[in-house]
């Protein structure tokens, strides 16, 4: 087995995970921050 | 609603886990590039997922243009969904460009070569990329048809995009899908493509609906700081 191979296929992987959890997260907290803000006002 | 917005995601995380299992485990190595190919079944549905999103960016910019002096509450409405899914279309743009690049320093030796492909696809992200600035610090009642306007030309981009590799030599392979006779991948692969492109579009759907309540939120309480403003006034 090629471990360049290997590797960036891991690595393509994790990365597609990474971006798309870090986007969810940045979503969840503009989510929750506009709720707070829609019941204070 | 949130017990849909659970079985969405329920439904989501199963095509996921059943992509990555087919993917992994049933499809079988290309015998040319081996391992590495399997990049194939995150790259392509990026793209996807890109033109997906885009495409419902410039549909909501232009029923935006159409409704903002008719009906304000659909304008903004689309406005919002327009917001959501460019956020969402530039995610899977900078997925599709990075799983690319690995995939290409794997295949070919290099990270990144300024042929048409690649450069057209950095000119769309950076369009894109652009529209959400512009979003985010023009102030003033005509920004959100700065931004739909952004987002029309913008979208001008993805034909040259998918058509570069007709029009143009690349370094990036010749067109595999729609691309003629000899284009395609083998058969025997396509299960692994379909179901992450599945996974992968529902995905970008539950996002972009999370994405989408957030702006209507932000929206409304923007509108009622407003109202409190004249009325303190």
């Amino acid at each position: 087995m090629n471990s360049l191979s290997h590797r960036h296929l891991v690595l393509a992987y994790a990365v597609t995970w990474i971006i798309h959890l870090a986007y969810l997260a940045y979503v969840v907290v503009k989510w929750r921050a506009a709720k707070t803000q829609a019941k204070q006002s | 609603m949130k017990l849909f917005r659970w079985l969405w995601l329920a439904l989501t995380v199963t095509l996921l886990a059943n992509g990555f299992r087919v993917a992994m485990f049933v499809v079988p190595i290309d015998q040319e590039q081996g391992e590495i190919s399997r990049i194939l079944y995150y790259h392509v549905p990026s793209w996807c997922g890109m033109g997906v999103f885009f495409a419902v960016n410039l549909i909501c910019s232009l029923v935006y243009l159409a409704l903002r002096n008719k009906n304000l509450s659909g304008a903004l409405k689309a406005d919002a969904l327009a917001l959501a899914s460019a956020e969402m279309g530039v995610v899977y743009c900078l997925i599709g460009m990075t799983t690319g690049s690995l995939w290409g320093r794997a295949a070919w030796g290099i990270w990144w070569t300024w042929d048409a492909r690649l450069t057209t696809t950095l000119v769309l992200w950076l369009i894109y990329v652009a529209y959400l600035l512009v979003r985010r610090f023009v102030t003033g009642p005509e920004m959100r048809t700065l931004a739909a306007v952004v987002a029309i030309f913008g979208y001008l981009d993805i034909p040259i995009v998918y058509m570069s590799t007709r029009w143009w030599r690349t370094q990036h392979p010749a067109p595999v899908f729609f691309g003629g006779p000899n284009s395609g991948v083998d058969p025997s692969m396509m299960p692994a493509l379909w179901w992450n492109m599945a996974g992968w579009v529902a995905w970008g759907i539950f996002v972009c609906g999370l994405r989408y309540g957030a702006e209507r939120r932000q929206q409304q309480a923007d509108r009622l700081a407003a109202h409190a403003a004249l009325e303190a006034a």
